[in-house]
């Protein structure tokens, strides 16, 4: 019957199309044209209209056509999703403005387990240019720019900066939960690798440095930021093979004159450049970082060994025609990384990863009406991996890791007005992937934990050695349509197909999306789509004994939410979900404590298995400014589940509530930025050693049936400009976690000795202390 | 002709036969021969000149008659004046003097081209900006009347703003009064006659002062220069932003221009108010490089110009005490 239902849509969808095509012709285009070409259209029936670049960027498209007839009124219905109005001028003049509050949240400093030195700004549904019927869209702006871009954006201007990870940022969103050392959350519930990371257009790969060890900074610039949009659930068919959000990252363009930063931090130095070829045809942008963090245990470690990363960006662009331009890109990060617990020096490891992106994207317009893209990329993903553990009452250890992948990749997107009200997006990719796994692992366990999917012998020893090679292959198609003034519609439709180790899936995504604007000041949005993830080449779990992929994983969304704006200066944003994930794919983790470095290792390694999982939540959203005073607060509460066994089990990161609120206090030279978080404690299980076993066990009530203790950080972050000739330096100090609250993550474990002898040593661990830092970034 | 043997062929033609048959012609004695050739040349060389004589006739005919007609021409045709320039803005009650009928015809409109020598005249309420045809924009306050020019100009009474700029170096202009004449050296000055009273002020760059042709007196910018009873002249300190330049700011009209730089028009706001730019940052000052103002600005003034730019986009403005714009960003 499901089948069934799959292919009614399918042919309603491509029954639709050739309509929708043939109308295009009829109707004055319009929907998918460059937003200022619009409005001077609009100009030249005699209406004086001002507006400038800096609102009306280049890349705005009229989303969908106008149903007035009167010029004003259609004017009005274009730039309204853009989040712009018209507004009377001097005399007879009509300026286009922003509207009075756009829903801004700004986070100004970064949560205190991330380590990383500067805030967010996070700007949530702002402007709606590619999709204006999704709900849970959100849009991070990228910070210190090369670029006139984001140099340019309100949003940004007021808030701090996002410092040394951009990706980190997202987890001040509602829905989404930190688990405090890791770059990137956890969306509405489902797995940290359930979300879409594109650069540029291209999907990137666990995109982090550290990536064995919590990946704990991603790998790129927050200085190369344009705009980030964030999908925290019901995204459009044009993102698909991930389940639960999306992160879309796209970079500056470089400014007319040359440019370049310095800057440094105590966690990385990092160099900047960017400008453009004497015709203004042709531009770059390049950006190389340093990690410190060598530097930094120079100082305060006594172990020898040292973490040390490098990441690269660099992009050029070339204008081929007035509608077509040819981008080169380049993105590599290298690790080279040793790790030693330094209180109990037993835990040892070592890993060099390098991650290399090669894409050449060709960006097409072919008319006012019709633009596309076109990509071919080469990705080359490295790593080598060593162990130890030897944790004398846990486990000994060693572990030893090769992998190395290569995927290469051909895609196009492209979109076409149907019609005055509808644009069709469409597209396609193929893509072939090899790669090889070389494993090793030897552990003896002095303890184990008579828990489901725990290992249940007292040592274990492993080699898998495989080398899967496949192919992927997908089409999507959309077509958004005002159905009137008030309602629109997307409707869309996404088909995969993957063969891995010799086998072959195809799935089936239908996206629908509806926005209905109930009033002046509200809007009410909703969300129903099919989501699935296939395994990709490098998410084999060859690392915890499996040898083969699964079929994709599956989860189903709705979404209802509802945008209003309060007053002149204060919107408010609430959003319900509920997810439903089948097919679900084993997945590993620790009971207690997955605080380690060689989580592999430990015999609190689980694997879960569950038959489903459901996820809902809701979220609560508020934000407001008053002069140069930017607030912004957001509650929200959740729920996620796991089926296993037809009972229900709390996923490690669920969590019941969530607050996050902030300001920023922006003034020409100096800005203050304050964050405080806060959020139910994550869940725990209760263990205890038994005593009716010959080898020490330790057996767990009902699994993550308690709960840590609630988490809480508050955030400060202050920035100090000081203009130079030609030049512009800005000063920041910032501390995470400036109360030093210590916050639970989880237990550490072990079988003790001497006086504790035989008896199950557990210790709550916490995330980060306090953490202060500071520097510089000098822009000439 | 031969035949396959070489002997000649006996014809049929009987013509041929006669001739041959007369022989060969007796050749003339070298003396006949002389005197006939001097005579025949004789005769030619009559001929030849006769016919040179009436080439040279007809070609002092014609550039006579081409001559006459040129002066004829020049006499008839009535050289209209040069244009000087045309009105760009005209506010209230603002005349041309006719000539022919010597009275005065109030006009209105923008685009009226002003020829060299008319007479302009604002009334109590008028105000007018002429943009002049070598560059420049020369702006009348209230009640004021000139005698237009190419590069000089007349001051009957009342009071004028000039700015020269986009006017080259080398087209100078020169502003006449009964009490001297003020000749600019590349600037923006006003000059105000009134009774007796001549004033120059200079808001920027530099003005000579002439009097029968001699420099008496020079100004620059900052200076306000006032023409006393006595002849002299008294010299006093006005920056470049007071309120007194403000109603020739009211007047400044930016020209028609397209998707240009918000800098270029932050510029012209400064200096059409006399102010100091700057930017919080260098890199606001980038962004303003980078960002583009549409839309047909004509008819704004500066200050409502300055309003509409950061209106329409992310910049924002101080007026600081010291006279200086300061863009910022919201």
């Amino acid at each position: 019957m499901r089948c069934w239902s799959i292919r009614q849509f399918l042919t309603l969808l491509m029954a639709a199309l050739p309509v929708l095509w043939g109308t295009a012709r009829a109707d004055s285009v319009l929907t998918g044209q460059a937003l200022d070409d619009a409005i001077a259209e609009f100009a030249r029936t005699g209406l004086r209209v001002f507006y400038s670049s800096d609102l009306v960027r280049p890349g705005m498209r009229v989303s969908s056509a106008p149903v007035s007839e009167e010029p004003l009124s259609a004017l009005t219905e274009i730039l309204e999703p853009h989040r712009l109005m018209l507004r009377r001028g001097f005399d007879d003049t009509w300026l286009i403005v922003r509207q009075p509050r756009t829903l801004v949240q700004v986070a100004p400093a970064a949560p205190v387990e991330q380590q990383s030195s500067e805030p967010a700004a996070l700007v949530l549904g702002t402007p709606m240019e590619e999709v204006v019927v999704s709900a849970s869209r959100y849009e991070i702006q990228g910070s210190q720019s090369v670029s006139l871009r984001t140099i340019s954006d309100f949003e940004l201007e007021l808030s701090p900066d996002i410092g040394d990870d951009a990706i980190r940022a997202v987890a001040r969103l509602p829905g989404m939960a930190s688990g405090g050392i890791s770059a990137l959350a956890n969306v509405r519930g489902g797995e940290i690798g359930e979300t879409l990371v594109r650069l540029d257009g291209l999907r990137l790969y666990d995109p982090f440095h550290l990536r064995d060890f919590q990946a704990v900074f991603s790998v790129i610039d927050p200085r190369v930021i344009r705009t980030m949009d964030i999908y925290t659930g019901g995204f459009p068919a044009t993102y698909g093979d991930r389940m639960s959000g999306v992160i879309d990252v796209e970079t500056m363009s470089a400014p007319d004159a040359l440019h370049h930063e310095i800057g440094l931090s105590f966690f990385n130095s990092s160099f900047l450049t960017s400008g453009q070829l004497r015709d203004q045809r042709g531009e770059w942008l390049a950006s190389a970082r340093r990690s410190n963090l060598d530097l930094l245990y120079d100082r305060f470690s006594e172990q020898p060994d040292r973490p040390r990363y490098t990441d690269l960006f660099a992009k050029f662009s070339y204008e081929l025609s007035e509608r077509q331009r040819i981008t080169g890109n380049i993105l590599r990060a290298d690790d080279s990384i040793a790790l030693a617990d330094d209180v109990d020096r037993e835990e040892r490891a070592k890993a060099s990863q390098t991650d290399t992106y090669l894409w050449v994207r060709l960006d097409h317009n072919l008319s006012g009406w019709m633009q596309g893209s076109t990509l071919v990329a080469r990705t080359v993903i490295d790593s080598e991996r060593a162990g130890t553990s030897e944790k004398l009452g846990v486990s000994a250890g060693w572990l030893s890791d090769v992998r190395a992948f290569s995927m290469t990749r051909i895609e196009s997107e492209w979109a076409r007005a149907a019609g005055a009200r509808s644009l069709v997006e469409f597209g396609g990719a193929w893509m072939h992937m090899s790669g090889r796994y070389d494993y090793n692992e030897a552990v003896d366990f002095d303890l184990l934990f008579d828990v489901a999917g725990a290992p249940d012998e007292t040592s274990r020893a492993r080699s898998l050695s495989i080398r899967p090679d496949g192919h992927q292959v997908s089409l999507f198609a959309s077509v958004k349509t005002d159905i009137n003034a008030r309602l629109s519609t997307e409707i869309g439709l996404r088909w995969s197909q993957q063969s891995l180790q010799q086998r072959d899936y195809s799935t089936l995504s239908p996206r629908l999306g509806m926005r209905y604007r109930a009033s002046e000041r509200t809007v009410l949005r909703a969300s129903l789509g099919r989501f699935h993830q296939s395994q990709a080449i490098n998410e084999i779990q060859v690392n915890d004994g499996v040898a083969t992929d699964f079929a994709p994983q599956r989860s189903d969304h709705l979404v209802l939410g509802v945008d209003r704006r309060i007053g002149e200066q204060t919107n408010l944003r609430i959003e319900a979900y509920s997810k439903r994930v089948s097919r679900i794919r084993p997945r590993f983790e620790n009971l207690l404590n997955s605080r380690v470095l060689l989580p592999e290792l430990k015999p609190d390694r689980l694997r879960v298995s569950p038959d489903s999982a459901s996820a809902r939540g809701l979220e609560l959203a508020f934000d407001g400014l008053a002069g140069a005073f930017d607030w912004w607060s957001s509650v929200t509460w959740s729920r996620v589940t796991d089926r296993v066994d037809s009972v229900g089990v709390r996923r490690n990161w669920d969590q019941t509530w969530a607050l996050s609120t902030g300001f920023n206090f922006d003034l020409p030279r100096w800005s203050l930025g304050l964050g405080l978080g806060y959020r139910s404690g994550w869940p725990t299980t209760q263990v205890e050693l038994v005593s009716d076993t010959l080898f020490p066990t330790a057996r767990s009530a009902q699994r993550n049936s308690s709960r840590l203790n609630a988490f809480g950080t508050l955030d400060i972050r202050v920035n100090r400009k000081i203009r130079l000739e030609n030049s512009e330096l800005t000063v920041f100090a910032e501390i995470a976690n400036l109360t030093g609250r210590s916050n639970p993550c989880c237990v550490e474990y072990e079988i003790g000795d001497e006086q504790d002898a035989g008896q199950l040593i557990l210790d709550e661990r916490y995330y980060l202390p306090r953490i202060p830092s500071i520097g510089f970034n000098w822009a000439f | 002709m031969h035949d396959s043997n070489g002997s000649e062929r006996t014809g049929s033609d009987p013509l041929a036969e006669i001739i041959r048959a007369a022989g060969r012609r007796k050749e003339p004695s070298q003396e006949h021969y002389d005197q006939v050739y001097s005579a025949a040349r004789a005769a030619w060389r009559s001929k030849l000149r006769t016919r040179r004589s009436k080439r040279w006739y007809a070609l002092a005919a014609s550039i006579a008659v081409v001559g006459i007609a040129g002066v004829l021409i020049q006499r008839w045709q009535v050289r209209p004046p040069e244009l000087a320039g045309s009105l760009a803005l005209i506010q209230g009650t603002v005349e041309v003097f006719e000539s022919e009928s010597e009275t005065w015809a109030g006009i209105s409109g923008s685009g009226i081209r002003m020829q060299d020598g008319a007479r302009l005249r604002t009334d109590a309420d008028g105000t007018a900006v002429l943009e002049l045809a070598n560059g420049g924009s020369m702006r009348l306050a209230q009640a004021t009347e000139i005698v237009v020019g190419i590069d000089a100009f007349e001051l009957v009474s009342g009071r004028l703003y000039f700015d020269s700029y986009s006017r080259p170096s080398s087209a100078a202009i020169s502003v006449a009064t009964p009490l001297g004449t003020v000749n600019d050296i590349g600037t923006q000055f006003e000059v105000s006659l009134n009774a007796d009273a001549l004033r120059v002020r200079v808001r920027e760059g530099a003005i000579a002062v002439a009097e029968g042709g001699s420099v008496v007196s020079t100004a620059s910018a900052g200076e306000a220069l006032q023409r006393t009873l006595t002849g002299s002249w008294e010299r006093e300190r006005i920056a470049a932003d007071d309120p007194e330049w403000r109603w020739a700011e009211e007047l400044a009209r930016v020209s028609e221009s397209e998707r240009e730089p918000i800098l270029v028009y932050l510029r012209w706001i400064a200096r059409e108010t006399g102010k100091q730019l700057e930017f919080e940052s260098p890199l606001i000052e980038l962004a303003a490089e980078t960002a583009s103002f549409s839309g047909d600005p004509r008819g704004l003034t500066p200050r409502n110009l300055l309003e509409t730019i950061t209106a329409i986009s992310n910049f924002s403005y101080e007026l600081t005490d010291d006279g200086t714009i300061l863009i910022g960003r919201n």
